[in-house]
């Protein structure tokens, strides 16, 4: 079977969207999403420039509001609650509280630049789980040896090379104990040689069983490491299947086209 | 007319026990004003800022007001119009050995919240120049506003703060000038007594501006030395990247 062989069938559900539907202002972006993503699995999200993979990803982590359907993760809605039937924008507390489960990595890494690398990914599981300080300082340089920067605790961000920044950036997001991570083309602002070491990481981090949504264009990892390749285009799915499938038989043309581009 | 060099010299280096007592109130005048304006300053900046449309417009007229209006008028109008009006009326205030007279705190004030409608552009150019991602990862990371807000924009912000608000107080120096206008006897004032009675005009000036250049001057270095230590973190980064930037040029070139 694909992906890491982690089994998944049957497991819980950690992420289920239904129905999200997102404008900017006039102009719909999501055409009414459903997803669901179980426990140990890894969904690789596809689709050309603009097709709203950004977009929805970050539904999933209320850094965007949408309009119509529901997001929930471990089985309560992200940024929003029920009143009364209709859904109702959270206060900011209680948004903060729902991300702490949830782990973002982004295309440009976003490390604190006034911070060196261990306090970065000492900070959160600080100040916001409340984490004793040299339990959190362990943690996070056992999380650094394990995406392969054990020495560079004491650097800063701007020290380091983009591919090292964004597994710091991992690490980071990690140390939460994050119940899904979410990956927003981790390696496209990459130069080609650094690609390698971040997809490592992440391929380690799906035969530990980690919940991962990554959106990204390198197929070889799809292939490799997704229990399930999604296909978005105009802002909805598509095609979905186990990577074999959705690569070695695209059902939609606009996969055909895609997995075209992107093969050649 | 001939310039008497002799006096200027005194002048100069035995300055009146009534003239060094000016500098000091120019000195403490500033240095309130400037308190005031930093402590006005953010949250203003952050009202400005807020998406409740009241805050954001009561900010916007306030920074308006302030920075439309010229500063002399500003520090009549607190002194007298707000006392005449029957709204605020300082009186001289007594505690020990200290003693600050009505008029210096009408003064202090308006400076105060004159640089404060200024701290508060300031400070949002500031926290506008810090990277949307960071506050982007730190909301991700289940941080509550507040917090971002504290441990990770205005920390970045007060790096690009710095400058302008040093610059800014150097404005402030020379500012408090005009409190004269109230009869706050800070240098200028003292400068313009003693003139009524020599008719030294050129000397005393030239003394006033030098004991100006040299308070502006030695605050010019303060402001160097925290920025130089304020960049010590950051020096081995700057370099790196340096060395990464100077890579990449000569890469390029080789390439060519
Ligand atoms: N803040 C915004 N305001 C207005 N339109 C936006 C905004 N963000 C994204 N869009 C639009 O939404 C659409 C989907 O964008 P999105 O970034 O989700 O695409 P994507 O699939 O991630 O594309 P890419 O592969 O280029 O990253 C695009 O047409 C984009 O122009
Ligand atoms: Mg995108």
């Amino acid at each position: 079977m694909s992906g890491a062989g982690v089994e998944v069938v049957g497991a819980e559900v950690v992420i289920a969207a239904e129905g999200v539907e997102k404008w900017f202002g006039s102009r719909k972006i999501l055409n009414g999403i459903d997803l669901m993503v179980r426990r140990g699995e890894v969904v690789v999200l596809i689709g050309s420039s603009g097709s709203g993979k950004t977009t929805f990803l970050r539904c999933i982590d209320h850094l965007e509001t949408f309009q119509a359907g529901r997001i929930e993760v471990n089985g309560h809605p992200v940024g929003y609650h029920d009143r009364r039937g209709r859904m109702v924008e959270d206060r900011e507390a209680n948004i903060a509280r729902r991300r702490r489960d949830i782990g973002m990595v982004f295309q440009r890494f976003n490390l604190f630049a006034h911070m060196n690398v261990l306090e970065n990914i000492v900070i959160a599981p600080v100040r916001v789980r409340g984490e004793p300080r040299g339990e959190a300082e362990r943690r996070a340089r056992d999380l650094l040896a394990r995406v392969g920067l054990p020495d560079k605790a004491d650097a800063f961000p701007a020290a380091l090379s983009g591919g090292q920044q964004q597994r710091v950036a991992i690490a980071r997001a990690l140390a939460m104990r994050p119940a899904v991570m979410l990956f927003d083309e981790p390696t496209s602002a990459l130069d080609p040689e650094m690609v390698g070491e971040v997809l490592a990481v992440m391929r380690d981090l799906a035969r530990d069983g980690m919940t991962m949504v990554v959106v990204t264009h390198e197929m070889g990892f799809a292939r490799q490491v997704a229990h399930r390749v999604v296909v978005l285009d105009g802002g909805r799915i598509v095609e979905a299947g186990p990577p074999e499938r959705v690569f070695g038989a695209p059902e939609h043309p606009r996969t055909q086209a895609l997995l075209g581009a992107v093969l050649h | 007319m001939h310039f008497d060099w002799s006096y200027f010299w005194q002048q100069l280096f035995h300055p009146g026990g009534a003239f060094l007592e000016g500098l000091w109130i120019t000195i403490l005048v500033s240095l309130c004003g400037q308190a005031i304006g930093l402590a006005i300053g953010l949250p203003m900046a952050l009202a400005r800022m807020a998406r409740m449309p009241v805050l954001s417009y009561a900010a916007r007229a306030y920074i308006l007001a302030m920075r439309g209006t010229p500063l002399l008028v500003q520090i009549v109008f607190i002194y007298t119009g707000l006392a005449a009006a029957d709204l605020l009326r300082f009186h001289d205030w007594q505690a020990g050995p200290f003693s600050l007279a009505g008029n210096v705190q009408a003064g202090i004030l308006a400076l105060g919240l004159n640089e404060g409608a200024y701290m508060a552009e300031i400070f949002r150019a500031g926290i506008d120049a810090v990277d949307r991602g960071q506050t982007e990862a730190a909301k991700a990371l289940g941080m509550p506003p507040a917090m971002i807000l504290r441990r990770i924009v205005l920390p970045q912000a007060l790096r690009v703060v710095l400058l302008p608000i040093g610059n800014q107080f150097n404005i402030m120096l020379k500012n408090s000038t005009l409190v004269s206008i109230i009869g706050v006897s800070e240098m200028l004032l003292v400068t313009e007594t003693i003139n009524s009675a020599t008719f030294r005009t050129f000397e005393l000036y030239s003394v006033l501006a030098i004991y100006f250049l040299a308070l502006t001057s030695v605050w010019s270095l303060a402001l160097r030395w925290i920025e130089r230590r304020m960049d010590a973190g950051r020096t081995q980064a700057d370099s790196a990247s340096a060395r990464a930037g100077a890579m990449a040029a000569a890469a390029l070139s080789e390439a060519a």
